[in-house]
């Protein structure tokens, strides 16, 4: 909401009050002049940023925890959860959340709803946006581009899809915990793009996910994201299957698979980083087109992230945030010659750490080649959408760079008991790629449907 | 976000192994494929996709040719579509890194090694076995092991960088002559190549890499001229190395009494000695190599590989012990069939020149070319045959598929005012082709000053189609074919390809272009073959046309 249209639902009173704080110039009888007159002095955003820096300490937590939310409205029961994190239980958040409403900060919105609810303009948003970006710029210099960094991309969208087609592949047991075996893992890990080991013994371990205890850090998130949206399901009679939502998964871009996987990410990890919100905003600020070492960021960091039990605030901020952030694509991490760890926000930190939002171009219409030989490949932009399928009659050889499969008799066969026939594994193959699908690859699949 | 292209706009994708797919359809292919030469190996071309790898091996001769770990891992990014996997920027920067990290250097009479970084045990290990220790970072070196030594190192993943440079030679009165119009002008890449092989980092060893029919033979010349000491010149057969001396006794300033041909009819040992791989490895009746022996004990300053991808490893023993001079070697490829790349680098040397053939075509050097590959059916009597066949007979089969002759005839006609040589593999077909012609035919009996007439003949015009056994496959000089066509290869020679389309690749004094027609029989063994030949090719930037042959008149004629 613009600042123009909080002060237009403000009454007059209000009005009276929050030009009188900040000293507009106006007259106190007529409303339009009065909103003028706030909108002069608050709307700039140097301005906002003048006043954040004028804040005491926990006030200035306090509007930024508010303003890290990208959410348009805010209950009463945000901000009361706000306030308690930053002043701690104990303090009526009526009481601490006054001074914003007369200071122009925070608007309530009209009476007409039923429901309590708070807005921030876009204005003060922005202003505070600003003020965080001067302040990493400040407290944290630029380094030289590494020579070498680690970028993921979009491999986690990838490994999903390889994860679902491993499950539609082979059904595989789980133990009575209801974990994969081990030995299922290897398999698993072997044909994703980021390897994972699978987890030894382990004492401590909670508080990011269902499965956090069963499977390592990446995994965990992966499979944690596919049981909660109904991907796969946990059989009875211990078996992993996939879920009927699937279908609707696999048509979509990747962009959008990462956008949801992210969306998970952050509900999942909230519960044991509060301020994970602000995190975000922060590291997206900071390492916005830009090389910063970890040292530095972990600074920036200090207020917001505490230790989770059994782990100290240090080992939160590199294991359950940057770690992840590199998992998830949006931080690329670097290495320099004397061995110091650095990061810079990806293209897609932007749209995902600050909702704001950029086309990315679609991958041209394109598709998968199936080769003379019985090779079929993938190009990665196309991995997500066709591994479930492809996988059931085709073998994964290889889960990097170009994804290859291999058909041949076994995995056709294999097909058939699931449903497919030789005519379906044709017509599939010809819709999804451009080009023809060699003659003999086509009646060798026709004849190897056909005769067990 | 810079550096990278973003998603969907590239024209590569980048395995954490350093294979390295390459989309043959995308706008910025040709762009790609020649930096991607620099640095990768072709490894596999099948239809829509190439595949290539990042080695130790192609990214040290990247080194030698002044690129940087920068570079490669900036054209990797620039072409890429997806982020290039850590794993490969890790394995290039580590690479590259070993370079330059084991020097060999002259102190007076002796040699020294200087670790100039940190090496591991093994390295060490292997140093403590091979020389002496100094401290802990130089060793002394026996010159005699300074062949051996570079050979070692590489296995062990160490290249060295030799400096310590040669000893002079015999000087030798020679000099370039100036040319038909006044001057003899090296073309600008020639001069290039000459520069970079007496350029400070090739320290006396290098390989030059220019396509067939760019004039590897004259960038030889050059440089033996500039270096004018003692010479010995190494062909892979008589034939070239006749080509040699006449080349050299045409355009070099030089007593003809200098020039000597070392072969198994005539024995001289002159200033300039020419002579071939089968020579030196000549064994006599206990074994031993008597010309080998012979021909390194003399004082050479200057000794040149001619078509380095044929050396045959027996050579490499008189190379290690010819580390003192200036060694050249001249090829079109680097490809080896037998993998030896590794002593082809440390003892002739890495790679100091090197222009895709695409390259040179665009600058006129060389005639454009179009490639064909005409797929030609079997008759149901010689399939049945076929199917028949035991497994190694079956490639013999269908190479020698009588059809091919009729498709031989129609192109003949087609290109009738073209001289056209027509290579194969097999004697009798050739024979068969001779008989049904009535053309002339070269093979392996045919005795030398018989071939050399028939060459002459060509050359002048007077025979416009020529049949050439396997002996086609090395230095011949055949200025004027236009048209080569392929009627059997063996199992699938990369090199061999790129030696026969060279045959037709010398410029045309109207300009024309050049074609080349692979015969290939339909859904046979050979179709697999092919694919692999052409492949040094199609790295090269030529691209085959596929047309199937049936029995009507009209599909040549229809050529293009």
């Amino acid at each position: 909401m613009r600042l123009t249209d909080c002060l237009n639902a403000a009454d007059i009173g209000v009005l009276r009050t929050i030009a009188a704080r900040c000293g507009a110039e106006c007259h106190a009888a007529s409303k339009l002049s009065l909103i003028q007159g706030i909108v002069a002095r608050l709307g700039p955003a140097a301005e906002v940023c003048r006043r954040v820096e004028a804040l005491p300490p926990l006030r200035r937590e306090l509007v930024l925890a508010l303003t890290c939310d990208t959410r348009t409205a805010l209950a009463k029961e945000d901000l009361s959860a706000a306030v308690r994190r930053v002043y701690g239980s104990g303090v009526d958040w009526r009481e601490a959340v006054e001074p914003f409403l007369s200071e122009g900060w925070l608007f309530p919105a009209g009476r007409r709803t039923a429901r309590e609810v708070y807005h921030i303009p876009e204005e003060i948003r922005r202003g505070v946006r600003l003020w965080i970006r001067q302040r990493c710029r400040e407290t944290c210099p630029e380094s030289p581009e590494p020579m070498i960094w680690r970028d993921e991309g979009t491999a986690a969208v990838r490994d999903t899809a390889v994860f679902l087609a491993y499950v539609e592949r082979h059904r595989p047991p789980l133990t009575a915990q209801g974990a994969l075996y081990r030995r299922n893992q290897h398999q698993l890990f072997r044909l994703m793009e980021i390897r994972e080991e699978p987890l030894g013994p382990v004492t401590w371990r909670f508080g990011y996910g269902r499965r956090f205890y069963d499977y390592p850090d990446r995994f965990a998130l992966i499979y944690d994201f596919c049981y909660a949206r109904g991907y796969v399901k946990e059989m009875p009679g211990d078996r992993l299957e996939l879920g009927g939502e699937v279908r609707a998964w696999l048509e979509l871009p990747d962009a959008e698979k990462l956008r949801d996987l992210f969306a998970f990410w952050r509900m999942l990890y909230r519960r044991a980083i509060p301020n994970l919100r602000a995190v975000l905003i922060w590291v997206a600020h900071a390492c916005e087109q830009r090389w910063i070492e970890r040292e530095r960021l972990d600074r920036l960091l200090d207020p917001y992230v505490e230790g989770y039990y059994y782990e100290d605030a240090r080992t939160v901020k590199h294991r359950r945030i940057y770690n992840m952030l590199v998992h998830l694509g949006i931080l690329a991490s670097g290495m320099t010659e004397e061995g110091v760890q650095l990061f810079r926000a990806t293209g897609r930190a932007r749209e995902l750490l600050l909702g704001e939002w950029t086309e990315l171009p679609e991958p041209a219409a394109e598709g998968l080649i199936v080769q003379p030989q019985f090779e079929v490949l993938v190009p990665p932009e196309w991995v997500s959408r066709v591994a479930v399928d492809l996988g059931t009659f085709a073998d994964p050889v290889r889960g990097d760079g170009m994804h290859v499969y291999r058909l041949h008799r076994a995995a056709v066969r294999r097909a058939v008991e699931l449903g497919w026939s030789g005519e379906a594994i044709v017509r599939w193959l010809r819709r999804h790629s451009p080009y023809d699908v060699p003659g003999h690859v086509e009646s060798q699949i026709l004849q190897w449907s056909g005769s067990p | 976000m810079k550096g990278n292209r973003s998603d969907g706009e590239g024209v590569l994708w980048v395995g954490a192994d350093g294979t390295i797919w390459c989309d043959a359809g995308h706008p910025l292919f040709r762009e790609a494929v020649l930096e991607l030469h620099a640095f990768a190996e072709l490894v596999r071309t099948p239809p829509k996709v190439h595949e290539y790898r990042v080695t130790e091996m192609s990214l040290w001769h990247a080194c030698s040719l002044g690129r940087t770990a920068r570079d490669v891992l900036g054209t990797l990014r620039r072409f890429s579509r997806q982020p290039v996997p850590y794993e490969v920027q890790l394995r290039v920067v580590e690479t590259m890194g070993r370079w330059g990290g084991l020097v060999l250097l002259r102190r007076g009479r002796r040699l020294l090694l200087e670790a100039k970084t940190e090496v591991p045990p093994e390295v060490k290990q292997e140093l403590e076995r091979m020389a002496r220790p100094l401290d802990g970072k130089r060793w002394r070196v026996s010159p005699g092991r300074r062949g051996e030594l570079k050979q070692r190192l590489l296995v062990l993943g160490y290249p060295v960088l030799d400096r310590a440079g040669c000893a002079d030679g015999k000087p030798l009165g020679i000099r370039l002559l100036a040319g038909e119009h006044g001057a003899w002008d090296l073309r600008p890449y020639q001069k290039e190549a000459v520069e970079a092989f007496f350029a400070e980092r090739s320290h006396g060893g290098g390989v030059v890499v220019l396509p067939c029919g760019a004039g590897k033979t004259v960038v030889g010349l050059a440089i033996m001229a500039r270096c004018a000491q003692h010479t010995l010149i190494l062909t892979p057969n008589n034939t070239s190395a006749h080509q040699w001396r006449r080349e050299i006794l045409d355009k070099c300033d030089i007593d003809p009494e200098d020039v000597g041909l070392f072969t198994a009819e005539q024995k001289d040992l002159r200033p300039v000695t020419v002579t071939t791989y089968s020579m030196l490895t000549k064994k006599d009746r206990r074994g031993r190599m008597p010309h080998l022996l012979a021909l390194s004990r003399r004082p050479w300053g200057l000794v040149i590989y001619d078509e380095v991808h044929l050396v045959p490893a027996p050579v490499f023993r008189l190379s290690a012990s010819l580390q003192n001079c200036r060694r050249l070697g001249l090829t079109a490829t680097l490809v080896r069939e037998d993998g030896l790349e590794g002593d082809v680098f440390s003892l002739i040397g890495p790679k100091c020149f090197d222009l895709p053939w695409k390259a040179v075509e665009q600058g006129g050097w060389i005639a454009p070319a179009r490639c064909f590959e005409l797929r030609v059916p079997l008759d149901p009597k010689w399939r049945a045959q076929y199917e028949k066949a035991p497994p190694r007979q079956r490639w013999r089969l269908a190479a020698t598929n009588p059809n091919k002759r009729e498709v031989v005839r129609r192109l003949l006609e087609k290109h009738r005012n073209d001289p056209v040589l027509i290579i194969g593999h097999y004697r009798e077909q050739i024979r068969e082709l001779e008989k049904e012609l009535g053309v002339l035919a070269v093979t392996g009996e045919t005795p030398e000053p018989a071939r050399e007439r028939a060459y002459a003949a060509f050359r002048s015009g007077e025979r416009r189609v020529l049949l050439l056994s396997r002996v086609a496959n090395t230095a011949v000089d055949l200025p004027d074919a236009r048209v080569a066509v392929e009627l059997s290869g063996s199992f699938g020679s990369r090199q061999e390809e790129a030696q026969r389309l060279g045959r037709v690749l010398r410029p045309k004094a109207d300009g024309r272009e050049a074609r080349f027609y692979a015969l290939v029989s339909e859904d046979t063994e050979e179709v697999d073959f092919a694919r692999r030949r052409q492949q040094f090719l199609v790295e090269q930037g030529y691209e085959y046309r596929v047309l199937a042959m049936g029995r009507g008149e009209g599909e040549i004629d229809g050529l293009p």
